[in-house]
């Protein structure tokens, strides 16, 4: 039991109480509010501590689990209690985890923004938003139920969109926001089908509810389809929100929102969202109890997509010029090795689960482990960007190089952070990654379709190590090639890399010599009973492996770029090789096919019913008296004159229309709908009134 | 037993649409035949409900096409969610009533050489089930989709002169502001799925019986809040429709700007559809809720009143000022909603005088709905004469009407009479009913006199504004000269049958009371 529950409350409104003070008065404080959001966030993150440390004595470190349900109120009442929709926080060995995770991660990334943002307009904006958006990435890991998690994950989404789009004034960066907002909102709708799916099977939303009911509910209400359904859709959440394949397209785009934003949203914070939601999946993935048969085909489209799509996004930042870009993509790929790692592990699970053995949550820890590992790493290789685009105002690393001597703080803590990244002994990611990839390989004595992933990964370890030096050498090594004068960040900005440098130590080196990373994170054991392996895959072979082709990817960016022994044009020389590398530039075309989609198939498809209505259908009834109409020799002019006239005329006569509107409508049915919306205030205002009124006249009159 | 055979005047309107869309093809060059299309569809299905609600041919000669009572023939509550009973008829034949006037006038109003006619009618007659369809529906989800069905069609037909500016301006209003209220109604039947979803029986449903049932247990008291808040956003969302004050600021844009046919369905048939989505939601599904929302109908209801009538006093446009005065007629309406929710809610169930005034108040409201229609479809159809022969929207250009087109300007004096409650004129009769059902309520609520005195008082407000119509049209003399315009026969013909019905609203409520009677008997279940 947690001392005094309450104040887990006050992890989420203290940034919630700082968004409303900074957007209501933000603009007339100093620096914009940023100091309050950032002594809110210390207060959130004082109070994350209290509650992990709390866990971790009263049985995370023996190997215990704790759930404990903070009661919040009845949202929507019922008239049975049961389902009625509560707002509660869940308190158990992940989320408190991940509630010290989001906190120390918002608060340095805050306290960086004082000096990364002191010359911006609009930081009153930028620190309201910021702070909203800690409160939605804070209630999402701490929520209870389904339905409440959708709710903080859509407040994210919305302060993502408001955030890429911070310099709104950019058309790309505009156009950025709106991308990500509707990519990412395919994703969503699959979620909220599945929460729909959800509570009309189980009747409530709840994790350990659900967890509860699924024995007595299988295989009738809840059919084998359906638990397969289940945790796919919201998988489909989750592939939006963490950028997998085929909805990646949105995050190297939402790189245009400040650097700040990239590293808390974009890198170390919003998109684990998904894989935090996969992970809570689990209670699907892998029932715990042997009568139920584990949805295998799901867990294997998981683990596919996961594996494909950390070669496929590794491929793209192997060419990009752009420091940010790069970052994006392997962002990309890095949380595809946890999707793997999830994938993989619930295979195993899942499969000693349906043969009654112990159950050994190693896939599952070490992707949660890689999670934490890359949530630092990342945030400080993005934080070290956007301490180098600070001070040579560009993002292009063509226009670097031989930054180490302007700016040494800088550059070491990104090499730690690359070095973290490409997986070297003894800094974080190795060890992650390296369970992730042993996993991944044990899972091929279930099925062999894991070796084959396996090597997906290993040779995205590869391309992760060489095109993280790359990077690194091309922006530190060499010669200066911009024209600017660049310097040092500020103390403000250094004081945060120094301490996550730090951390791409200590998170691996902490963690492992405690038997890996808590392994008891998993919350389905004991409520299944079950006897859980809590020993992380030591297999020194497989991480040798992992390692050493990461050491030959260092190697091959510091002949082609540190000593330019291998010059980078011999890659391209070849047709082959260009042809590669045009369709590494276009992004395997994805981008564009999304594009013409929907210029094609979607606008043009309304344009050509338009047009089909109008000539068509029309010329074929006056055709029809008239017959024989030469259609050989007319075919050019038809073409022409008829499909490129009607096109023009409809598309002007479209544009006119609406501008002829505009100029009619402004303002008046905007303002319909807010005296519509009044008027429901009104009402329901006068409904209460009146109800209060008639209680108190009864009470004088009796 | 129930038989789909209730269903056949929606099957005939179905097939006239849906042919008459092909047909719009083959007979582009002949509108008057798609025209005469579906004039005969609506007719047929209009003879076939009357066969049904037992005042046709059928029973008058005696031949047993719908042996047994209708209300068990048409009780599909557990396969369709609808219950065609004698209420549900009387609505459906409003509704088809309203769609045959603007379709007869269609022909006079809609130029020959217009394109879309096909798709003209066929919206028309499919706003027109989703309008009958709404009037059975008897579950929320099953409402709402028939709700919808109408909307959307009006919404496309208020555009249907794509090149008119104003017409594609009031669509596009329409539009926005129908959106959101439909946004606003599903949210709260949502709202009351998610308090009263799973009965304690272990079914889920949102049955407007079950509902009723299910709410009666409410014991518990931190339902409240949610629950008044998905009242009042039903209440918004068909409000909307009603044109409810404050819900209402779309109507006179909309009524104004559309082709004048479509203002008559809009303002007599889809109107009412909200009208009788309220009276089932709130006097079934809801009427159990036990918190103060009946006062808050009644006040909406004086509201609404009164700035109907006030906003129409300024007015210059004929359409506007219409379109203001049936606001006002909506909040008359809406008397018979509060009437018969504080009759039902505060006796103990169905003492003899708590009947007796829930069924007189809803009789009284079907009466003036039934009027209502009539006498204002016969007007906006009387503008859609002027219209046509070239007369601006405008009250100045209506100056000396009596002379140019002496039927039409007979007839607006009718309607606008009527409208204002003056006897013997069919508008006075409904009236006199749901004022007398307000009075009769009072004996439950003394403040519900209040709802007798503001309908009294505004009817002789609007008497000014009708009024001066009259005094333009009858008193000074034309400017555009005294010749004779000739009239489109099919308007005139439409215009005379709404004349018709409220001229001789005395006779025909003889035989038609004791059939709302049974009707509001049925609803309420007694």
């Amino acid at each position: 039991m947690i001392a005094y529950e309450w104040v887990v409350w006050f992890i989420l409104l203290l940034p919630l109480g700082a968004f409303l003070v900074i957007g209501l008065v933000g603009r007339r404080l100093p620096e914009g509010g940023g100091t309050i959001a950032v002594g809110a966030m210390t207060g959130s993150f004082v109070l994350s501590m209290y509650v992990f440390i709390q866990v971790l004595q009263q049985g995370g470190l023996g190997g215990g689990f704790i759930p404990q349900t903070i009661p919040g109120y009845v949202w929507i009442p019922s008239l049975l209690p049961e389902t009625s929709i509560k707002i509660s926080l869940l308190i158990d060995n992940l989320s408190s985890l991940m509630l010290v995770l989001v906190s120390f991660l918002c608060l340095l990334i805050f306290v960086y923004s004082l000096g990364y943002m002191h010359e911006e307009d609009g930081k009153a904006r930028y620190y309201a938003e910021v702070s909203l958006f800690a409160t939605g990435m804070l209630g999402t890991v701490s929520a209870d139920n389904f339905l409440q998690l959708l709710i903080f994950w859509e407040i994210m989404g919305l302060c993502s969109y408001l955030l890429i789009g911070f310099w709104y004034s950019k058309p790309e960066a505009a156009a950025a926001a709106k991308k990500a907002f509707l990519v990412t909102r395919v994703g969503d709708v699959l979620f909220l089908v599945g929460v729909l799916v959800i509570w009309n099977v189980f009747g409530t939303l709840s994790f350990s509810e659900i967890q509860g009911k699924m024995a007595s509910l299988y295989p009738n209400t809840l059919t084998p389809q359906l638990l397969t359904l289940i945790p796919l859709l919201l998988f489909g959440g989750a592939v939006g929100k963490s950028a997998q394949f085929p909805l990646h397209a949105w995050l190297p785009d939402a790189m245009e929102g400040p650097t700040t934003v990239s590293a808390l949203i974009h890198a170390a914070t919003m998109v684990k969202a998904g894989v935090y939601l996969t992970a809570r999946a689990f209670i699907f993935l892998v029932p715990l109890s042997s009568a139920i048969q584990p949805p295998f085909t799901a867990i294997l489209v998981i683990a596919a997509i996961g594996g494909f799509t950390t070669l496929f996004a590794a491929t793209m930042a192997v060419v990009n010029f752009d420091i940010k870009r790069v970052l994006a993509f392997s962002t990309i790929s890095q949380l595809a090795y946890m999707f793997l790692g999830l994938g993989a592990g619930a295979y195993t699970m899942a499969t000693e689960v349906s043969r009654g053995e112990a159950v050994d949550s190693a896939g599952y820890s070490a992707a949660l482990y890689h999670l934490f590992n890359h949530a630092f790493f990342k945030a400080l290789l993005f934080l070290g960007a956007g301490s180098v685009i600070h001070a040579v105002h560009t993002n292009d690393m063509r226009e670097m190089g031989g930054l180490s001597k302007p700016l040494p703080i800088t550059s070491k803590a990104m090499l730690f952070g690359g070095l973290a990244l490409a997986g070297i002994l003894p800094f974080s990611g190795f060890f992650s990654k390296g369970e992730i990839l042993s996993v991944t390989f044990d899972a091929g004595a279930a099925n062999p379709g894991f070796y084959w992933l396996w090597a997906l990964g290993v040779g995205t370890a590869f391309l992760t190590a060489f095109y993280t030096f790359r990077l690194w050498f091309m922006t530190f090594h060499g010669e200066y090639r911009g024209h600017d004068h660049p310097h040092e960040s500020p103390r403000v900005m250094t004081a945060p890399l120094i301490i996550l440098a730090g951390f791409t130590l200590a998170s691996g080196l902490l963690a492992y010599p405690m038997g890996g990373f808590g392994n008891l994170i998993f919350s389905g054991a004991p409520a299944a009973g079950l006897p859980l392996v809590g020993i992380p895959v030591q297999d020194y072979l497989l991480e040798g492996v992992s390692m050493g082709v990461a050491v030959l990817g260092l190697a091959l960016a510091w002949a082609v770029y540190a000593t330019k022994r291998i010059p980078a044009e011999r890659f391209t020389a070849s047709r082959g090789g260009a042809f590669i590398h045009r369709m590494l530039t276009k992004r395997y075309w994805i981008d564009d096919a999304y594009d013409a989609f929907g210029r094609t198939v979607v606008y043009d498809a309304a344009r050509a019913l338009d047009w089909f209505d109008r000539k068509v259908i029309d010329g074929i009834v006056n055709g029809v008296g008239r017959g024989g109409v030469v259609v050989a020799g007319g075919s050019d002019q038809f073409d022409r004159r008829v499909i490129d006239g009607a096109v023009n005329a409809v598309s002007l006569e479209t544009v006119r229309t609406s501008l002829r509107l505009r100029q009619r409508q402004t303002g008046q049915v905007q303002s319909y709908a807010w005296v519509v919306v009044l008027g429901i205030v009104v009402v329901i205002a006068l409904v209460f009134g009146l109800s209060f009124l008639q209680r108190w006249l009864g009470g004088l009159g009796r | 037993m129930s038989s789909y055979g209730v269903f056949l005047p929606e099957a005939i309107l179905v097939a006239t649409a849906l042919a008459s869309a092909v047909l719009g093809f083959a007979w582009r060059k002949r509108p008057d035949l798609l025209w005469a299309f579906s004039v005969i569809g609506t007719g047929l299905a209009i003879f076939v409900t009357l066969d049904m609600m037992g005042l046709g041919v059928g029973r008058a000669l005696n031949l047993s096409v719908w042996p047994s009572a209708v209300g068990t023939q048409g009780d599909f509550a557990v396969e369709l969610k609808m219950r065609v009973d004698t209420f549900a008829l009387f609505f459906q034949l409003m509704f088809e009533f309203v769609a045959f006037l603007a379709i007869v006038a269609s022909r006079g109003f809609i130029h020959a050489d217009e394109p879309h006619q096909g798709e003209y009618y066929a919206l028309m007659l499919l706003a027109v089930v989703g309008m009958m369809f709404t009037a059975a529906a008897t579950d929320l989800f099953v409402l709402f989709l028939a709700f919808e069905t109408s909307s959307l069609s009006t919404f496309a037909l208020v555009a249907f002169r794509k090149r008119d500016k104003q017409a594609t301006e009031a669509a596009v209003k329409f539009f926005i502001i129908g959106a959101v209220s439909s946004g606003i109604i599903l949210f709260g039947i949502s709202l009351i799925y998610g308090i009263a979803g799973t009965t304690s029986i272990g079914t889920t449903t949102t049955d407007l019986l079950v509902l009723r049932n299910g709410l009666t247990l409410a014991g518990h008291p931190e339902i409240e809040p949610p629950l008044i808040i998905a009242l009042v956003l039903l209440i918004a969302g068909f409000g909307f429709k009603v044109a409810v004050v404050p819900f209402h600021m779309w109507a006179p844009d909309v009524y104004q700007g559309s082709p004048t046919t479509i203002s008559v369905l809009l303002t007599s048939a889809s109107k009412n559809v909200g009208i009788v989505a309220l009276f089932r939601v709130f006097l079934i599904g809801l009427l159990s809720v036990q918190v103060d929302w009946v006062a808050t109908l009644a006040i909406l209801a004086i509201v609404t009143q009164t700035v109907g009538n006030v906003v129409a006093i300024p007015q210059r446009s004929i359409k506007r000022m219409l379109a203001y005065s049936s606001i006002a007629q909506a909040g008359y309406i809406l008397i018979a909603l509060a009437v018969g929710a504080i009759a039902l809610q505060s006796a103990p169930p169905h003492t003899d005088n708590a009947a007796y005034v829930a069924t007189f108040g809803l009789v009284g409201g079907m009466l003036h709905v039934f009027v209502y229609g009539a006498m204002k479809a016969g007007s906006f159809l009387v503008v859609a004469g002027t219209e046509s022969r070239g007369i601006p929207d405008d009250i100045e250009a209506y100056k000396g009407l009596s002379r140019r087109m002496p039927f039409l300007a007979f007839s607006m004096l009718v309607f606008l009479l009527s409208l204002a409650g003056i006897p013997p004129l069919g508008g006075f009769f409904s009236k006199f009913v749901l004022f007398s059902s307000a009075v009769n309520a009072s004996a439950f609520n003394q403040w519900y006199l209040a709802l007798a005195v503001s309908g009294v008082l505004n009817s002789a407000l609007s008497l000014y504004y009708y009024a001066r119509v009259i005094w333009y049209m009858y008193i000074l003399e034309p400017e555009a000269g005294t010749a004779k315009e000739p009239v489109s026969r099919s308007i005139s013909a439409a215009v005379f049958i709404a004349l018709a019905i409220v001229m001789l609203t005395a006779v025909i409520a003889v035989f038609f009371f004791g059939y709302l009677t049974d009707a509001a008997r049925s609803f309420f279940g007694f």
